[in-house]
């Protein structure tokens, strides 16, 4: 009897929600997921925006991952910082970058931020804040640069500065003090990188590197790694082990071969 | 977590990954099984490591090793482990409000022979570092471990030393995992794999 | 079957088909904990009234200086729009207080007393901002670990002999010295901006420069704190001695909120 193969259905699959509860009644709880401590910012320029970051992820106390990526790809002329639950913000902004292209495809025109603001804010809202993402998203469109938060709850807010994340009172802190209509690029740069650092220094959830997006209408540029100020002291000595330290108890070795095909099917 | 106990590792080295996993199953303070299999190898050159709730290991196995047959035979080529690495962050984000209780840890090397590891939350979340990944009840052991050992271009053997020893030590001062480690050590021409002689309490 | 040696011998209040010991043993599991019923019949007040928001506080070369809006609030109303938050203890000290209002003047109050009892020993002995602080942090230690505490979060800072002191304590009795202290949403919005003006140029700066720091972190903390007012009260404390200025007022920028339209759609 032949199996028939069932392609996955679409959309989030709840079948191991009811044991999960069952499990977590009996003590055993779920792990703690990766979240995005943070601090993001974004703020408006003269000539378009600036976006920044942090490069901090942190799962409970333990730090994750020392230098991830926040600020995500939306469109060639759109970025998404993101905060919050790590894999929530990954994957809706994954999503929404595929609803934008094939939209792109569709109407023949670049992506305008509204729209990107619109698609995200309606899936927030319809989870009703269960996915955690708390987004700073910043692009250049037809009608100029524009800057929005977005909350897991789905509301916005469009701003000329605006801050995200654990760490988004210290990075305001810098923003009310220092941010001004229509400043230059280099100005803009080292304001948010001032904010970040603000961040970086005095929130926990936060740390190692700073990275700013600078979009305009000529286009992005992403400066990953834009400030270094948590370099790693060099060791003092290698720990390198002499071969044989550890015991064994089998061994196994594969060798890869090099298969050649045989000769195509003869189909005439 | 806490369950089941489990500890799994890997590392970059120069032109070669490692990936090694201790071997105990036990029901919280029971030890059931000292040969349990928690890396699994998806084709010649992809990894898996799966720490976590046993039932969970063994389900994603066998859906993974479904999926990544559909892909060689949709595809007429074998995965990528960055490739493999999205299809299982997909499929544990497609849990999202109900996740499998597992964080597991990829290792592999990519077609022209970079060396690629990467490991995940329960929901999917994608971590890439350019040196080791941990995961497992023994967490943060490993990490204290490995991030005084490991250097960056160690060679395979000197690579199996030290991911052994970040392994070994870690365990033994985690009481749900250890007894017994086993090591994968792929290079471009060869995978190595060894057991190793630990503590068995 | 529980496996974990830990979970044995406990009772079973995690079977649910069995008898719960909450039944038998009410007030006395993990489910009671922190509840009214733990604690019996009799309740202390478990939240501040009227409240100040945040104070600074400053090591600048001649001395410190503290900054505090005259805000006392209930709740989200802004009930009291003239109230000293900065006090003087002695010639050398300063004391600005964040939290409960009331607590606050108690603490005046004891300590007037301890200032009476100081001068009735008449040994030409006077008390140092460290003694003030030293008390203050045992009578707030004190008073937490009998459940009663008084809900402030202090600052202390003053000059004698030539030893400049600024020093923090809060309800719980967590103590500590840095060269920046900021209470309350402060501490977030403040501390960052504080700490990079002011460290490692404790001793160049001047009060001028260390009075327009505080005020440009306090117009931040009134555009930022939904608790707070733009006018303030600066305390200098300096080998001179301390003087507390009158409340006045800080100049806000809202100009730009003209360009801020909707929400995005």
């Amino acid at each position: 009897m032949a199996m028939k193969v069932e392609l996955p259905q679409k959309g989030f699959n709840f079948e191991n929600f009811q044991r999960n509860a069952v499990l977590a009644d009996k003590g055993y709880k779920a792990p703690k997921v990766t979240k995005t401590g943070t601090t993001i910012c974004g703020c408006l320029y003269k000539d378009g925006l600036v976006l920044g970051a942090d490069t901090r992820a942190t799962e409970g106390p333990i730090v994750a991952d020392k230098n991830c990526e926040k600020i995500h790809y939306l469109a060639p002329n759109m970025y998404c910082c993101g905060a919050g639950t790590a894999a929530d913000c990954d994957h809706t902004t994954h999503l929404i970058e595929s609803k934008l292209e094939l939209h792109r495809l569709q109407t023949g025109r670049p992506s305008r931020v509204s729209t990107a603001l619109t698609m995200l804010k309606q899936m927030l809202f319809r989870y009703q804040g269960q996915i955690g993402c708390a987004l700073v998203l910043g692009g250049f469109d037809v009608n100029g640069p524009h800057l929005y938060t977005i909350y897991p709850h789905g509301s916005t807010d469009k701003l000329p500065y605006v801050t995200m994340g654990s760490g988004s009172l210290a990075a305001m802190a810098v923003f009310e003090s220092r941010w001004r209509k229509d400043m230059e690029r280099e100005e803009a740069a080292e304001l948010v990188k001032d904010a970040i650092s603000a961040g970086i220094f005095n929130d926990l959830g936060s740390g190692s590197n700073v990275d700013v997006c600078i979009i305009t209408a000529d286009g992005v540029d992403y400066r990953r790694g834009y400030d270094k100020p948590n370099q790693r002291g060099v060791k003092e000595q290698s720990y390198k082990f002499a071969k044989g330290t550890t015991a064994i108890l089998t061994e196994d070795i594969r060798q890869f071969v090099d298969v050649v095909e045989g000769d195509a099917m003869d189909i005439s | 977590m806490e369950y089941n106990g489990s500890a799994i590792i890997a590392m970059k080295g120069k032109n070669c990954v490692a990936i090694a996993a201790d071997r105990r199953f036990g029901v919280q303070a029971l030890t059931l099984s000292t040969d349990f299999k928690k890396v699994f190898q998806m084709n010649e050159r992809v990894f898996i490591g799966l720490p976590g709730l046993a039932t969970d290991v063994q389900t994603l196995y066998e859906r993974f090793r479904f999926k990544t047959n559909m892909y060689k035979l949709r595809e007429e080529r074998e995965i990528t482990p960055s490739t493999f690495a999205r299809m299982v962050s997909s499929t544990l984000y497609e849990k999202r409000f109900g996740p499998y209780f597992c964080e597991p840890v990829i290792a592999g090397l990519e077609k022209d022979g970079t060396p690629y590891i990467c490991t995940m939350d329960l929901l999917g979340c994608i971590t890439t570092p350019a040196d080791f990944v941990v995961s497992g009840t023994a967490s943060n052991q490993m990490y204290g471990m490995a991030e005084s050992l490991w250097e960056p271009d160690l060679e395979p053997e000197e690579l199996f030393e030290t991911i052994s020893q970040s392994l070994l030590n870690a365990v033994d001062r985690d009481a749900i995992s250890g007894w017994g480690a086993v090591v994968h050590v792929i290079t471009p021409e060869r995978i190595l794999t060894r057991t190793l002689k630990g503590r068995m309490d | 079957m529980d496996h974990f040696p830990g979970n044995w011998g406990q009772p079973r209040s995690r079977d649910d088909h069995v008898f719960s010991s909450t039944d038998y043993f009410p007030g006395h599991n993990a489910y009671d904990v922190g509840s009214r019923a733990a604690s019996g019949p009799a309740q202390r007040t478990q939240q501040p009234m009227v409240t100040g928001t945040s104070v600074l506080g400053i090591t600048f070369k001649d001395g410190i200086m503290l900054a505090a809006d005259t805000l006392a609030s209930y709740g989200s109303l802004a009930r009291f729009r003239d109230v000293q938050r900065i006090i003087k203890v002695g010639d050398s000290t300063l004391i600005g207080a964040s939290g409960e209002v009331a607590d606050f003047q108690y603490i005046e109050h004891i300590l007037e007393t301890l200032t009476i009892q100081e001068y009735d020993h008449d040994d030409g002995q006077k008390l140092s901002p460290r003694h003030i602080y030293e008390y203050l942090s045992r009578v707030m230690y004190g008073r937490r670990s009998n459940f009663n505490p008084l809900w402030n979060s202090l600052i202390v800072g003053g000059v004698k002999d030539g030893d400049r002191f600024l020093g923090f304590v809060d309800l719980q009795g967590t103590t500590y010295q840095s060269s920046t202290i900021a209470t309350g949403y402060g501490a977030y919005i403040g501390q960052p901006l504080l700490r990079k003006a002011v460290e490692g140029r404790e001793d160049e700066l001047t009060e001028e420069e260390a009075r327009k720091v505080l005020e440009d972190v306090m117009r931040v903390l009134f555009y930022r704190d939904a608790r707070s007012l733009n006018k303030i009260q600066i305390a200098t404390v300096t080998a001179a001695g301390s003087k507390i200025t009158e409340p006045y007022e800080l100049q806000t920028e809202w100009a730009f909120a003209e360009g801020v339209r909707g929400y995005g759609a």
